[in-house]
């Protein structure tokens, strides 16, 4: 009887233990034995084929491996570029672990990077390898180029050795300041399925020094990219979505003074925040969306010889808000001409009124277009930083005392 | 001594033993020292936490380091694994290899040092470590990471006030490494699970070995992770389950010539 009991507690033991360590070992992969992959290329090549372009880190030329380890041959770079083309992005990476050593690792994945004639004929056969593959993370960002990817790929982005960490710093500098200009996987999609159906991915480009540079953001429609937006206008339709941090606004000077012509003439403020609300509207059939921007601001440079008082500081406010209006209204015309409602109005009037908007869905964009968009912008600018009025006012020849800010002249 | 007995604990002095046993032995008894009750609360406060961490880490650090780098590259952030990958390029052993050798040559140092007379013994398990590791990096043999997980391992079971108490940690860690060797941090948590299973199910003289945590006493967690200040040290630990709740219940010392009026003199 007891030694019953033992031998089914020895089974057991031999059978849990056994089940623990025999698949042990499975997945085993050393360090050294892997290509770890920091962005993903991916280009349509003439006949209709899908370059994929890997960017793969070298171990060999990584300036941080310290130990002397390093071979700090000046001339090779921390990072190898292959391709490889096939009938779909499955394909062309599986080839990959055919055509070079070591296996590709995608974890670390953090940038898959769309060249425009892919973008053209829609990213949308990309999102299923992305949303399914095991390895790839929704963090990574999704950016579009207007050229190839390769050439992004290869150029260098100096003080940082690895070119796609340099390039998702320059995405994350900008998406500090418009959270759309980020465009992680997680946030393209979502957008790519909100009523809208418009995503927004950023554009990286190669400027004349080959360095890669933020150029501002794609629009699409659906899959396929309609329009390309410039930083200032990638700003505007900042303020149409949402929220806002430390962006910066350039007016231009009314009445330049004598004398200073070489001068930069612009006032520049700096919006800390700003807070977005979009009211849909319907009255007698006609749609128009009430789109009120309420921002906080400093003064970054005020016209030369320009004293600051109260009612400068009201126009600049007044200026501010009108700019920032008129920006607005410039983007909306510009997507309503594309078609390609990134503003989320779609989003906004199905969020107030589904049942509304089942109706008009259908024909979103001819309504879209048609829709009247008001904007009612509020700027407070909070401080003047750390002098009030420009230097200029401030210099007396006859060695007086300056004037006083605020309105108030001295004696 | 005095503070144990204090707290309700009982002292076994032999002739001729050089130490003193304390029973019931608890598992928080080998992380806090002498030196935690004569200190303000505030230094005693980062020691304490500074040996749990250190603890732990004794344990745990090699078998973390094996089970990232052979199975879950993807929990490393990228500069940091870009940099071990280009540490560990050719080298020939894999990880669990390296690891086990370092820790073994590690052991075997400090188990030299420990007999050769104390002059030589010290420079020995310094000297030696240093130089064996810095050539075994040189070599080509290990990877720098290595032999500073294998060293900061060293130093945190150096940091633990008790020395029988380290003697089991440091085969522990061995079985954690062969865990991760074998199947990555899942084989760590299992590991983990049973080595937890069975601390709590220790008792020392009826007492629970992981007292104050195990079965759980809200009371006596003041000496555990921290040790509070005396004011609120008023009672003893609830779990030695003492006859006397209150600690140290003598009067306030008075002025001799009111002596009559209570305690003192006979």
């Amino acid at each position: 009887m007891r030694s019953c009991v033992l031998r089914k507690v020895a089974v057991c033991l031999a059978v849990s233990l056994n089940s623990l360590l025999l698949p042990g070992c499975f997945d085993i992969q050393e360090v050294e034995d892997m290509n770890i992959v920091t962005a993903i290329g991916i280009d349509q090549t003439d006949d209709g084929l899908v370059r994929v372009t890997a960017q793969l880190v070298n171990p060999a030329n990584v300036p941080s491996a310290g130990g002397g380890v390093s071979g700090s041959s000046g001339t090779a770079r921390s990072f190898i570029i292959r391709e490889e083309t096939g009938a779909s992005i499955e394909e062309a990476v599986d080839k990959f672990n055919l055509n070079v050593p070591h296996e590709m690792y995608l974890a670390h994945n953090s940038l898959i990077l769309f060249g425009y004639n892919y973008a053209k004929h829609g990213i949308d056969r990309a999102f299923d390898y992305m949303e399914r593959n095991r390895y790839l993370r929704r963090t990574q960002l999704l950016l579009v180029t207007s050229g190839t990817a390769n050439d992004v790929l290869s150029a260098p982005t100096d003080p940082e050795p690895l070119n796609a960490l340099g390039i998702r710093s320059l995405v994350e500098q900008s998406g500090d300041m418009v959270r759309l200009a980020k465009s992680d996987q997680m946030q393209v999609i979502k957008e790519y399925l909100l009523p809208s159906h418009s995503p927004v991915l950023s554009l990286v480009d190669l400027d004349p020094l080959d360095h890669p540079v933020m150029k501002g953001v794609a629009v699409f429609r659906g899959s396929k990219v309609a329009d390309v937006l410039t930083m200032e206008e990638t700003k505007a339709l900042g303020w149409l979505v949402g929220d806002t941090r430390q962006a910066d606004v350039h007016l231009p000077c009314d009445d330049p003074v004598d004398g200073v012509e070489t001068a930069v003439r612009l006032t520049a403020v700096r919006l800390f925040n700003s807070h977005t609300e979009v009211v849909p509207q319907l009255r007698n059939n006609q749609l128009s969306f009430l789109v009120t921007v309420n921002a906080r601001a400093e003064v970054e440079r005020l016209c030369p010889h320009e004293q600051m008082n109260e009612e400068t500081y009201k126009q600049l406010e007044n200026k501010t808000a009108e700019h920032m209006k008129r920006e607005m209204q410039a983007v909306v015309a510009k997507l309503q001409s594309d078609g390609a409602d990134a503003c989320q109005f779609g989003t906004r009037l199905f969020m107030k009124d589904p049942r509304h908007w089942r109706q008009l869905s259908r024909d979103w964009p001819k309504y879209f277009a048609a829709a009247q968009v008001n904007c009612n912008v509020r700027v407070q600018i909070l401080r003047t930083g750390l002098s009030t009025s420009a230097p200029g006012t401030m210099a007396s020849q006859s060695g007086l005392a300056p004037q006083a800010g605020r309105g108030v002249t001295g004696p | 001594v005095a503070g144990s007995l204090l707290q309700g604990r009982i002292a076994i002095m032999l002739d001729g033993s050089p130490t003193c046993m304390l029973v019931p032995a608890q598992f928080i008894n080998f992380l806090s020292s002498a030196e935690d009750y004569y200190m303000n609360y505030t230094l005693t406060f980062f020691i304490r936490v500074m040996r749990h961490v250190a603890y732990w880490s004794s344990i745990l650090l090699p078998s973390l380091y094996v089970a990232l780098l052979s199975y879950n590259q993807d929990l490393i952030p990228t500069p940091l694994l870009v940099t071990v990958a280009a540490q560990h390029r050719g080298i020939p052993f894999p990880t669990i290899v390296e690891a086990t050798v370092m820790m073994l040559a590690f052991e075997a140092l400090r188990e030299a040092g420990m007999r050769l007379p104390r002059a030589v013994g010290q420079s020995v398990s310094i000297v030696g470590t240093l130089i064996v590791g810095d050539a075994a990096v040189r070599a080509g043999l290990v990877s720098p990471g290595m032999v500073i997980i294998v060293a900061g391992t060293g130093v945190a079971s150096f940091a633990l006030p008790a020395y029988g108490f380290v003697n089991s940690s440091r085969i522990i860690q061995f079985a954690f490494v062969c865990a991760a060797g074998f199947s990555g941090l899942v084989g760590i948590v299992i590991l983990g699970l049973i080595l937890i299973t069975h601390l709590v199910s220790l008792r020392s003289f009826g007492v629970p070995y992981m007292a104050p945590i195990a079965p759980f006493t809200w009371p006596d967690m003041k000496d555990m992770f921290i040790r509070v200040p005396w004011f609120a040290m008023k009672t003893r630990p609830e779990h030695l389950e003492t006859v006397d709740r209150v600690s140290n219940r003598s009067r306030a010392p008075r002025p001799p010539n009111k002596s009559h009026a209570g305690e003192g003199e006979p």
